[in-house]
């Protein structure tokens, strides 16, 4: 795979789910960080500079969407492609998601940990396949 | 009197103010002049009337009050649906993730038994699911909070995207699918376009569900220029007519003497009620043995409507920009951190 030793940062306050998705991810050849929070998140997401990053929701502190936005403000982070990964089924979350920079999103108990891998696969190529993001107007 | 003497008051008439025949405070009336000719007929008046709009200020302020009380107690309600929902599929999540990873054996061989076994778990926790889903959506709708948007939608590429979807059921039955429209007859229309879906994936998903031989027929037509009607037929067992009018109640499931078909029996209520949101009807028409029909019809419409019975309509257009966290709290209840 030619994403082996790439990085995942996976956010998710449940202590289970982290573990699960880890050593999923583990298993795939991929590098695992993980946060517990929002703050958390943001923190290592400007530090260990990830190749993607897997976000909750739900999350105590700052919300995902939150981080998503922030993620997409700060000019270290705005490219790194996030792949939102919750609970929550509403189609309200859902498009806020879309709309602030999301690259998928992906329901916890519809999606399998196998169907994320591949998701997060997709998600890689397409960042690859792109050329390397024009810098952003100065404004 | 000292107030008199700072006031310059020359002389004092008080009146009673009543609420409701008890008396809940004094109106004075203070002369800084000597009174001629004194009425108390007119003082007396005025204190009624001030009474009465005391009364009516209080009155509306206790309304107001209480409204605010229930926009808050509804806000409550739509939070704890939304709560129940994260908390109820988070530890399912875990469940059929850990289950998933056994079974697709990407960490490793298992044993035939155990694999067995583990999948009727996964199948269960898949049915679980799908019974969270089911009753959110019916505590939506019988609350009246059912969120519904509009989009411009054609009936046929809808149909024929679900039959895309649940494609790999009618094949590990060996039944047919087929879908009978024509595109260019059948109008746009604008409809709650994930809901309809629903209705289609439920309609489809029941008629794979009790067809053991032949297959499944969607068709998609125009009714009168006026309506779009959808309507799934299959080759299954059919319904006995007793039965059929207890479809769309909620919890219905008719009993049937092999009961391998399991389902929350709520399905068909929803659809029900997803279809009276654009103020159309649903229907079915079977024969026992031979097979059943299930169809809605909702009127076409050229735009949004205004407001929708029963349900909160939600702005197809973006919203404004600005923080989402500020749009509305629902997601931003604090949990214990895991």
């Amino acid at each position: 795979m030619t994403d082996s030793f790439k990085t995942v940062l996976l956010v998710d306050d449940d202590l289970t789910l982290r573990e699960m998705y880890a050593e999923r991810f583990k298993a795939e050849g991929f590098t695992v960080d993980t946060a517990h929070d929002g703050e958390d998140a943001l923190v290592k997401a400007g530090q260990d500079n990830p190749n993607i990053i897997l976000l909750d929701i739900m999350m105590p502190k700052i919300n995902g969407l939150d981080v998503l936005k922030k993620l997409k403000e700060q000019p270290e982070t705005k490219d790194i492609p996030v792949i939102v990964l919750t609970a929550l089924i509403q189609d309200r979350e859902r498009e806020e998601a879309t709309k602030l920079g999301a690259v998928d999103y992906v329901v916890k108990s519809e999606t399998m940990p196998g169907e994320v891998i591949e998701k997060i696969h997709h998600a890689l190529d397409d960042t690859a396949a792109k050329p390397e993001t024009p810098a952003a107007p100065a404004n | 009197m000292t107030m008199q003497k700072i006031i310059g008051a020359r002389e004092m008439e008080a009146f009673p103010l009543y609420a409701g025949g008890e008396p809940f405070g004094t109106m004075l009336f203070i002369y800084r002049h000597p009174v001629r000719q004194r009425n108390e007929n007119i003082a007396r008046a005025i204190a009624d009337d001030m009474s009465l709009a005391i009364q009516r200020a209080s009155a509306f302020q206790k309304l107001k009050d209480a409204n605010e009380y229930l926009a808050q107690l509804d806000k409550m309600k739509d939070e704890f649906i939304s709560m129940a929902s994260h908390e109820l599929n988070t530890p399912l999540a875990a469940i059929e993730g850990y289950l998933s990873m056994v079974l697709d054996e990407g960490m490793g061989k298992v044993d035939p038994k155990a694999k067995e076994y583990l999948g009727r778990a996964y199948e269960s926790s898949k049915r679980l699911a799908e019974l969270i889903l089911d009753l959110l959506n019916v505590s939506r709708i019988e609350q009246g909070r059912l969120k519904v948007k509009f989009a411009e939608t054609n009936l046929v590429d809808l149909a024929q995207s679900v039959i895309h979807e649940l494609q790999i059921k009618a094949d590990s039955k060996k039944i047919y699918m087929k879908l009978e429209a024509n595109k260019k007859d059948v109008p746009n229309t604008w409809c709650d376009t994930d809901r309809i879906r629903e209705v289609f994936v439920n309609f489809v998903g029941n008629a794979l569900k009790f067809t053991e031989k032949g297959g499944v027929t969607v068709r998609v037509e125009k009714v009168d220029g006026k309506a779009v009607r959808g309507t799934v037929t299959d080759t299954g067992r059919g319904i006995a007519k007793v039965d059929q009018k207890k479809l769309f109640q909620k919890f219905s499931q008719i009993k049937r003497e092999t009961d391998e078909h399991q389902g929350t029996g709520l399905g068909l209520y929803i659809s029900k009620n997803f279809v009276d949101l654009h103020k159309g009807r649903v229907w079915v028409d079977s024969d026992e043995g031979k097979g059943a029909t299930f169809g809605f019809e909702i009127p076409v419409l050229k735009a949004a409507p205004k407001e929708v019975e029963g349900a909160m309509l939600e702005d197809g257009a973006p919203k404004a920009s600005g923080s989402p966290a500020a749009t509305d709290g629902g997601h931003q209840v604090p949990k214990a951190a895991g």
